[in-house]
């Protein structure tokens, strides 16, 4: 038993969710965007996962963090030609592939010329974005390899996952992200990055979210409010997933202006049929 | 810069851009007058719209289907899956990586004729976007595209002549994200861009310089003047990321209906009247959205009919088919 309110929440939050949950072959997976949907309709934007496949766009940023965890010790000069370093780096990654390591260097090493440049120049646009935000680090930080901190409970059922790019050993953590949102998700996001470090023994600080493409980040502290709202999100999560195990068309569908932003209102009946009508509606509205 | 219009190849304007060492047009207090008057724009509209739809979004494609059709805003607005690529949309999609392979110098399509650059424009978008294009298409439909993805692919290599000047680097679809109206709860709005090719002086590995100077974008199609309204929307976008406004851009086409050897290429200069005008684009995007998503839209048919989310069930983009083929 443990004396930390939020680890005592979660666990007893999670061990209820797994409630009736079927034997599996491995802990089920609960993740950062499964903990950052809305709480208004718990189908929204659930989607089951289709066979996963590496492509550029899903591992440039787990590359471009090995890359500038190259970069990071010793730091580049000033004055170095940052493209220059960053594909030098990219190809030593890639020379040094081996399939046995994993999924990811199996589909390196299998990628012909065609394949490394389109990989390549993924990643070096990437990093050389995310560079100037990360890099040089704080006294203590390392650049997390994989992007992602994990969690299991003792005996638990779910594994907990977020991302992270910076672990600031009790600092500042890092997160980089694709795109500006809202306050209220800027706070979600860096929730998830701090109650995974939290969980891994030591929170930071504060985090901040980087977007490389905005060239800016927002700084949000972080307290136990935070870590249990984090927490309460994570636990939900965890919840649905069950429910959607046997089918996620199973969850129960909340129609309403969140249909508007759900990533699977093309699909979803309810929400196809709610969105239709106030289209309809709209449409007969003079201006 | 000036602006020019024709058969100037983009190997030519790079070189007479990069030669010059232009040094921006617009300073730095048109700039914030710029961000300030969309600052107000991005909280008037938002302040119409429910919390949870904040912020407003705005990609081109939003601001061009806003501005052409409220209907097609607020389908673009809420388009979770378009389908499958029509058929000049994956041509466009094979193009561009082919493209990119050029000006990487990984490629050759003379070499490798009509067959083997669509087999390597299939490789390339499998490994870009996971899409199994090759698999995906019959024997008929890939002769059709082959030949059409050749054609344009052989008037960008006649227009990209020599390789880049080695004192400049490029980037590839280079993300800007730029927020309007910041409160409490964050950006009221954002302006999403992803630019084709910047080009730029090469950037040193920590500090700030190797802004970029010159935004390329890269059409398949046709001749179209609204594909400027979109550059100057990336350069507006670049100015107000960068602190500091790129020296201009072009928009290179294909234009594969025309006589054109080396496609067409029309340039911009990233002056105050470009800035100004994306600017006002913007502004006007911000109040329809907010009528869109407050309720009010009204449906205008038009040649964009045939790229709308809607146009399956929309009884307006059943008219439209008199606009004639906007390919």
């Amino acid at each position: 038993m443990t004396d930390d309110p939020v680890v005592a929440q979660l666990t007893e939050g999670l061990a209820a969710a797994a409630t009736g949950l079927p034997p599996l072959p491995a802990p089920l997976p609960v993740g950062a965007d499964d903990a950052l949907r809305p709480e208004a309709c718990p189908a929204h934007g659930f989607a089951p996962d289709g066979p996963f496949r590496w492509r550029a766009t899903n591992a440039r940023r787990r590359l471009g963090l090995g890359v500038l965890a190259r970069l990071a010790d010793p730091p580049p000069r000033p004055d170095e030609d940052l493209p220059d370093l960053v594909a030098a780096t990219f190809d030593v990654l890639r020379r040094t592939a081996r399939p046995e390591d994993g999924s990811l260097d199996a589909w390196l090493a299998g990628l012909d010329t065609v394949g490394t440049a389109v990989l390549r120049r993924a990643v070096v646009a990437w990093a050389s974005g995310a560079t100037p935000q990360l890099l040089p680090l704080e006294p203590g930080a390392r650049i997390v390899l994989g992007g992602a901190r994990t969690w299991r409970p003792p005996r638990g059922r779910f594994v907990l996952r977020a991302p992270v790019d910076v672990d600031a050993n009790g600092g500042t953590a890092v997160v980089t992200t694709g795109r500006l949102g809202s306050a209220a998700a800027v706070r979600a996001t860096a929730g998830c990055t701090a109650l995974l470090a939290h969980l891994n023994g030591r929170a930071p600080v504060q985090v901040r979210v980087v977007v490389p493409g905005a060239g800016r980040s927002e700084v949000v502290a972080v307290d136990g409010m935070l870590l249990a709202d984090a927490a309460a999100a994570y636990e939900r999560a965890a919840a649905t997933a069950v429910a959607a195990l046997d089918g996620d068309d199973r969850l129960p569908r909340v129609t309403g202006e969140h249909c508007w932003s759900c990533p699977r209102r093309s699909t979803c009946e309810p929400g196809a049929a709610w969105l239709g009508e106030r289209r309809r509606v709209i449409a007969e509205t003079p201006r | 810069m000036q602006p020019t219009t024709g058969t100037e190849r983009i190997t030519d304007w790079l070189r007479a851009a990069g030669a010059e060492r232009p040094a921006p047009v617009v300073d730095a207090a048109t700039l914030d007058d710029l961000r300030e008057g969309l600052d107000l724009l991005a909280r008037a509209a938002a302040a119409r719209v429910p919390d949870h739809l904040r912020p407003l979004r705005l990609t081109k494609a939003t601001i061009d289907a806003l501005l052409r059709c409220p209907r097609a805003g607020a389908a673009r607005l809420a388009a979770a899956d378009e389908g499958p690529r029509s058929g000049p949309l994956l041509v466009g999609a094979l193009f561009e990586q082919v493209a990119h392979l050029i000006v990487e110098r990984i490629v050759d399509p003379e070499a490798d004729g009509p067959a083997g650059t669509f087999d390597r424009a299939c490789a390339a978008l499998a490994v870009a976007s996971g899409e199994d294009v090759d698999h995906l298409v019959g024997d008929d439909a890939r002769d059709l595209l082959e030949e059409q993805l050749f054609e344009r692919v052989r008037r960008f290599r006649s227009s990209w002549r020599a390789p880049l000047h080695p004192a400049w680097w490029y980037r590839s679809e280079v993300p800007f994200e730029v927020a309007f109206g910041d409160g409490a709860a964050g950006p009221a709005a954002v302006l999403a861009c992803r630019v084709d090719l910047s080009f730029g002086p090469t950037p040193p590995a920590l500090g700030s310089g190797g802004r970029p100077r010159l935004l390329l974008e890269l059409k398949s199609g046709r001749h179209d003047v609204a594909h400027l309204d979109d550059l100057g929307l990336y350069l507006l976008a670049a100015a107000l990321v960068e602190g500091s406004a790129p020296v201009g851009g072009a928009v290179w086409w294909a234009a594969p209906s025309t006589p054109a050897p080396h496609g067409v290429l029309q340039t911009l200069p990233a002056d105050a009247p470009t800035l100004q005008s994306a600017a006002v684009r913007v502004g006007r995007a911000l109040e329809v959205a907010a009528d869109v998503l407050g309720g009010r839209v009204a449906t205008i048919p038009g040649g964009h009919c045939r790229f709308c989310p809607d146009r399956t069930v929309c009884p307006a983009a059943a008219s439209s088919d008199e606009f004639g083929d906007a390919w």
